[in-house]
């Protein structure tokens, strides 16, 4: 077997826990179907009163919102149900068959979450056409704003990818960091813009901002499409996400390094 | 007694991981911040929502905050029943003296989350400042009875959820779904969606009786909601009644109770 | 109160699960109209065990044991048929059958995972209101019998798979309960804990007198500790008897295992004898024929070594397994 069929085959492995259960499938998309129904209709009516506000008109804070509520599934199927997650793994010790298969756990690691994704990214580009199609959200503000809609959009991916697999790898010596986890998840949905778009607010809580990773991954793909960052500034941000990227992979590279050295099972 | 001696366990339990321990609340303390930084960027950025004025969404906001606080302080076990069914402690719980449904509670108790009352008391402070409520004993009162309603609520959808739970451990998807619809819409003038949307969250997912309600009866908005005056003001009733057929339903799917392997 | 400790009348268990179509079609066809599929995992076991018995549940996996025990516990309620542990039905009053019984499931603990065993101790003693005297006597009995003591400041993820079955059977039985059930208690322990926790199960059935049903693929076990056993397969009882009687009923016979000092089978010995490694295997049906050969076997100085038994336990499983298979097949 290849190399790339290999990782094709660890890719899909998540996959399978949704497609295996049609309940599944139908819970997602009433959930994602239910959440940007009701998201366009409080952006929509939030502008009732206001036409333009935080440098953004209607159009653009709704397309943002709705978009980010598509984000939410770029990230794949729970894998806390399916019980396969690093944590679960090292707190029932089952973490030791990583070790002993041909596999390197890191690349393992790194092909089980392209796989998340790219299932993720099927959700969200076949919810984002029929968003379009009964207009809920406006097209790119122009090609050029398109095209680097996706350049961020993959690299903020990656930086997000970094962040999470620093917070798995942490488990090997936490064993329990469901804190820690959780906080990133929150941070990731404060900083990125989930929960409002960045620009509607303060100021001091944008600078904050620029300084964290987070926004990387939703906020500046997201204001790129929507034309709130116009394409000329956006080679400043890409060179900020590329910096991230470098510097996580770094540090990421030391913690599976220790992470081999100790790998603590519990139980036995 | 027990129960004390059961969150006792749990704390220790908890500090078991030290770290983590102090992340748990730090996370408590940052969803709380995010809630307030989202509820002064509504207030702040779109003033006059509904005809309604500032203090009166931030009482909504906080109203439901203070519920919500109090719901996933104590009854966050509801949202672990499919890994408690997974680790066969349904099965432990079945075997001991006690109603299965105060263990899942207090399986796990949310240290975390009762960091988050002190954003919740800033909150109440500033929208008690901002609105404009003679502040009679009723009043008072009713506000103490919105939030117990509001936790109820939010107790209630998660029991019946929860009960799902023990056969489907899927049901944790829909659990942390309608927490964070609950999060997300739960702090408007929910007049302000239309029609099929405040629907929804009036006859399927009734977040409207859980803060927006009460708070229109206290500011003595009920001309502009979508209900009768009668319902608005019995809300807190309604999330009680809601809770106990959440118990009636939880003991129905206790019975069909499956277990697992073997 | 008269009448047997547990009784099981024609209890049925049926679990309803949805069935997935293969294929993409399939799945979204399964989304409009799930298929819903029965499966029997009891179909009318009845049995009953008397007060102070040991009664050992065997049989394969999927077997529909577990699942029985469960029933009998509380923790299920049957489908159909009845269950009764001291008279009254389990389900119904959960608690006053609680204090009844105590249960280990061998594969998965009621302690606190993270804490000090001692601390789950403590925790049950208060949600079962144990007095602390008796508390204290009866946690110092089970020490005794288990030696736990030098462990039961470990937290169970800390603990070895032996010392935390150990200290779920000391949590089962904190509240001295007449009537226990173990399933697979001693599955992947090491032979000294296997030991301990049989000594430890025949002390109660014997020295107080509890009620036991215990589960288990370990014919050692059952050979050790039961008298009368019942077999289940695909759900229904295949045997209820005693120990005994099964294996008369399906052993195949007898074995004599000889070492002769001349490393040959001397003449004047019936037989030729199968030759396994220094000794000689001499196998058969008839009573008589081993008698004969015992006889002449025992007069003689160049055997070194005699060893006679009957069939293996596991040998008559596997043959009753088979045989009932073959008939409900």
């Amino acid at each position: 077997m290849s190399e790339l069929a290999q990782g094709w085959r660890i890719a899909r492995r998540s996959v399978l826990y949704e497609t295996h259960h049609p309940g599944r499938l139908a819970g997602v998309v009433t959930q994602l179907s239910t959440q940007v129904f009701l998201t366009w209709c409080l952006w929509t009516a939030l502008y009732a009163t206001v036409s333009f506000n935080a440098g953004m008109d209607r159009g653009q804070a709704v397309t943002y919102a709705v978009l980010a509520t598509l984000y939410g599934r770029l990230r794949g199927p729970d894998r806390g149900l399916a019980r396969d997650t690093v944590r679960q793994h090292v707190r029932t010790g089952s973490i030791v068959y990583w070790y002993l298969r041909p596999v390197d756990p890191q690349r393992y690691h790194w092909v089980r979450a392209v796989g998340d994704q790219l299932y993720g990214l099927a959700w969200a580009a076949a919810a984002y056409t029929v968003c379009r199609l009964i207009g809920l959200v406006e097209g790119p503000a122009s090609k050029t704003a398109a095209g680097l809609f996706l350049l961020t959009l993959v690299l903020g991916q990656m930086v997000l990818y970094y962040l999470l697999a620093l917070v798995d790898v942490a488990c090997f010596w936490t064993l329990n960091n469901f804190g820690v986890g959780a906080m990133i998840n929150l941070t990731q949905n404060l900083f990125a813009g989930a929960i409002a778009p960045l620009w509607f607010f303060p100021g001091w809580f944008q600078t904050l901002s620029s300084w964290l990773p987070f926004q990387s991954s939703l906020h500046v793909p997201l204001s790129l499409y929507v034309g709130r960052i116009p394409p000329a500034d956006a080679g400043h941000y890409v060179l900020v996400q590329v910096i991230w990227i470098v510097l996580l992979a770094l540090v990421l590279r030391r913690f599976w390094r220790r992470a081999d050295r100790q790998v603590v099972v519990q139980g036995g | 007694m027990l129960t004390l001696r059961f969150i006792k366990l749990s704390i220790k339990a908890a500090l078991e991981y030290r770290t983590d321990f102090i992340f748990m609340i730090a996370v408590g303390i940052i969803w709380q911040v995010t809630v307030v930084a989202f509820a002064t960027v509504v207030i702040t950025r779109f003033p006059g929502l509904g005809g309604w004025s500032a203090g009166d969404v931030l009482l909504v906001a906080s109203v439901r905050l203070a519920g919500h606080t109090f719901a996933s302080g104590f009854f966050i076990g509801l949202r672990q029943v499919s890994e408690l069914t997974a680790d066969g402690k349904i099965d432990a719980f079945l075997l001991r003296p006690l109603p299965v449904y105060r263990q899942v509670m207090l399986n796990y108790f949310h240290m975390p989350e009762f960091g988050g009352l002190a954003v919740v008391a800033v909150m109440f402070a500033a929208a008690v400042r901002m609105v404009d409520i003679d502040w009679t004993p009723w009043r008072i009162g009713y506000l103490v009875a919105s939030v117990v309603g509001a936790t109820l609520l939010e107790v209630a959808l998660q029991t019946v959820l929860g009960a799902f739970a023990l056969r489907r451990p899927t049901v944790k998807l829909w659990q942390e779904w309608t927490e964070e619809l609950m999060a997300a819409f739960g702090n408007y003038p929910l007049h302000i969606l239309p029609n099929l949307a405040w629907a929804v969250f009036v006859f399927v997912l009734p977040i409207a009786f859980c803060a927006y309600f009460p708070v229109a009866v206290l500011t003595g908005q009920t001309s502009s909601l979508p209900v009768p005056a009668g319902v608005a003001v019995a809300s807190p009733l309604i999330s009680a009644t809601l809770f106990l057929a959440a118990l009636g339903w939880w003991r129905i799917e206790l019975r069909r109770y499956e277990s697992v392997g073997g | 109160m008269d009448g047997p400790a547990i009784e099981a009348r024609r209890l049925r268990k049926v679990f309803t699960t949805s069935v997935r179509r293969p294929g993409f079609v399939g799945a979204l066809r399964s989304l409009v109209a799930p298929e819903r599929a029965d499966t029997v995992a009891v179909e009318e076991v009845s049995f009953s065990v008397a007060r102070g018995e040991l009664l050992a549940l065997l049989g394969p996996n999927g077997a529909g044991k577990s699942t029985t025990i469960k029933m009998l516990a509380g923790v299920l309620v049957p489908s159909d048929g009845e269950a009764r542990v001291a008279g009254q039905v389990p389900h119904l009053d959960r608690k006053v059958n609680a204090r009844r019984i105590g249960a280990v499931f061998g594969q998965r603990t009621q302690l606190w995972w993270d804490l000090p065993a001692v601390e789950s101790f403590t925790m049950l003693r208060d949600i079962f209101k144990i007095e602390q005297e008796a508390y204290r006597t009866r946690l110092e009995e089970l020490d005794g019998l288990l030696e736990l003591a030098s462990f039961w400041q470990r937290r169970p993820r800390q603990m070895s798979l032996g010392q935390r079955v150990r200290c779920d059977l000391a949590a089962a039985l904190l509240h001295d309960p007449p009537i226990i059930f173990l399933d697979e208690p001693t599955i992947g322990m090491d032979a000294v804990a296997k030991e301990q926790v049989r000594e430890f199960i025949r002390y109660q059935v014997e020295q107080r007198s509890r009620t036991v049903i215990l589960t288990t693929h370990d014919m050692a076990e059952v050979a050790r500790l039961a008298r009368r056993v019942l077999l289940v397969n695909e759900g229904r009882v295949v045997y209820d008897g005693g120990l005994a009687e099964l294996q008369k009923e399906y052993g195949s016979g007898w074995k004599v295992r000889v070492t002769f000092a001349t490393g040959e089978v001397p003449p004047g010995i019936p037989g030729p004898g199968e030759k396994v490694g220094d000794a000689h295997v001499f196998a058969g049906v008839d009573p008589t024929a081993k008698r004969e050969l015992m006889r002449s076997l025992l007069d003689r100085d160049d055997v070194t070594d005699l060893e006679t038994h009957g069939d293996d336990l596991e040998d008559i499983m596997a043959a009753v397994y088979r045989k009932r298979a073959a008939v409900t097949a």
